[in-house]
């Protein structure tokens, strides 16, 4: 007589998925569930949107990078590897690199540097509870170090991070030399990592 | 190595194919970025998605028409049958089959992720003994406890083993100081008897009565050979030297002779000559009415009278002062 799976035999429960972790709710994506896509999606859709149209000047094209993003984690979930990254990371910087795609491919008018600074026109209602005040102090406290950073460090990342210009480009874009640009970069991941450390380890 | 692992994330390579380089500063720095590059949009003020985009995405990944409305934020969470596949609204990703919500009974443990992929690191192997922990726990325990008795014994046995022999080196070292010492009390001893040998020669032969007698070679025998008795003034006490000798071949010796005014010689001692040394001798007694002395080359043991040829004959007591 076969012997029964103690977990399987339970009766399923009904629990609200808005309490699972992140890396919880990709083992459920990688099984093909659309209800925990549904929980990440609603989780950080408003940070990657926000991010993708940071990166595209405000072009619509924004929402369909992040439903490529989001087509992508269905599809291959199982790329996910939680030993290099939280889902949170992984989510940003696929989102980034789709978004850096679209730029380079001229799928988007051009930007300006100075139209990259200006702040995001619509605001996101934050869900209540306690995932939104953690939220929200994570996002206070990245913007405080971001803008403790000194403008020419803080140029360096958002060259960087924003417009997907590799070391040389930004060097070649600011007149500065190669190693001036490589240990600004470097000065300034330093300095947010160890001011955000705590933040780090809530997204791991 | 630094700039390489982040351009390649720069250049929008997806995250997860940023393999680590074997370099460890690389890889270290690689992750800082990756960190951080993950904590830099939530500066950005949040921004509402449209809910079509929403719709849009889940009728792609189900299969519906894109009418359809989204899975709510918490979905109610039971299993349902996994619906028809239409074509998808996204030609590059294509959605595979699915349930459209997911059943939590099964949570698997958060600590053990079941996503499986190329880049995954492989499951560890589960040891039989895995069942039966406490067990192990002892057993390893005791192993632990058996390996530190051992290490402790063999330990103190190897410190056992040289201070065993420290000692016997200690005691070596004490016998050989012992040794040294008798040699240099023996060395001490004979330099005392030489120096009062000599001190006794000098003020034998630097007496104002004292009598020298020259020794002179006898024929070609030993040209090169030279010596003098001195005599003290009591006619007792006499020391000789001689140079020049030389070397004894093997069974003969040098045999001393006192010369007296009448009688036969009288034996004064046989000696040996070596190489390049002064042959010296002394002794507190002397015949009576010796005149002269004479040095002949004798049988080994010596002889009663003289029967060998002769080295060195005296020219007659001399009163140097």
């Amino acid at each position: 007589m076969p012997e029964t799976d103690p977990v399987k035999a339970q009766p399923p429960e009904r629990v609200d998925p808005g309490t699972l972790s992140d890396a919880v709710l990709m083992r459920y994506v990688v099984e093909r569930r659309p209800g925990a896509l549904a929980v990440l999606y609603d989780r950080h859709s408003p940070t990657l949107l926000a991010l993708a149209r940071r990166i595209l000047s405000g072009s619509p094209d924004a929402g369909d990078v992040l439903q490529e993003v989001f087509v992508h984690v269905w599809n291959h979930a199982a790329r996910y590897d939680p030993a290099r990254s939280s889902v949170s990371t992984w989510l940003v910087l696929l989102t980034r690199s789709r978004a850096i795609d679209r730029l380079r491919h001229g799928k988007v008018v051009e930007r300006t540097h100075e139209a990259s600074h200006l702040a995001n026109p619509v605001d996101h209602a934050s869900p209540e509870g306690a995932d939104a005040v953690f939220l929200r102090e994570r996002r206070e406290r990245v913007r405080r170090e971001m803008a403790n950073l000194p403008p020419e460090q803080r140029q360096v990342i958002e060259l960087a991070f924003y417009e997907g210009l590799t070391q040389s480009e930004i060097a070649a874009r600011t007149d500065l030399p190669l190693g001036t640009v490589k240990t600004r970069t470097l000065l300034a991941m330093k300095k947010l990592r160890s001011a955000l450390r705590a933040e780090i380890r809530q997204l791991l | 190595m630094i700039n390489a692992a982040v351009e390649a994330l720069e250049r929008g390579a997806d995250p997860s194919a940023a393999e680590p380089r074997g370099d460890e500063t690389a890889e270290t720095l690689a992750r800082l970025y990756i960190e951080v590059m993950g904590l830099i949009p939530y500066e950005l003020t949040p921004a509402e998605p449209d809910p079509e985009t929403k719709q849009r995405l889940f009728a792609t990944i189900t299969g519906r028409a894109a009418a359809a409305p989204a899975p709510p934020p918490a979905p109610a969470l039971a299993p349902q049958a996994a619906p028809a596949a239409p074509p998808p609204q996204v030609p590059a990703e294509t959605p595979a089959p699915a349930e459209p919500i997911f059943v939590p009974a099964p949570v698997p443990a958060p600590a053990e992720p079941p996503v499986s992929g190329a880049r995954r690191m492989p499951p560890r192997p589960v040891p039989l003994s895995a069942t039966r922990r406490p067990v192990s726990w002892l057993g390893a325990l005791a192993a632990a406890l058996i390996f530190a008795l051992l290490g402790l014994s063999g330990w103190l046995y190897l410190q056992q083993a040289g201070q065993r022999e420290t000692v016997a080196r200690l005691e070596r070292e004490a016998r050989e100081a012992k040794q040294k010492e008798a040699q240099a009390r023996l060395e001490s001893e004979r330099f005392k008897n030489e120096y009062s040998q000599l001190r006794t020669t000098m003020t034998l032969v630097t007496a104002p009565a004292a009598l020298v007698n020259p020794l002179r070679p006898v024929g070609r025998l030993q040209p090169d050979a030279r010596g003098a008795l001195f005599v003290a003034a009591d006619h007792q006490h006499w020391h000789l030297s001689i140079e020049g000798l030389k070397p004894s071949t093997r069974g003969k010796v040098y045999q001393l002779w006192f010369m007296p005014d009448q009688g036969p010689p009288v034996n004064g001692g046989t000696f040996l000559a070596k190489p390049d040394e002064r042959v010296e001798m002394s002794s507190e007694a002397m015949p009576a009415g010796t005149r002269s002395a004479v040095i002949t080359l004798e049988e080994a043991g010596g002889a009663r009278l003289p029967t060998g040829p002769e080295v060195l004959r005296g020219a007659g007591m001399i009163q140097v002062l």
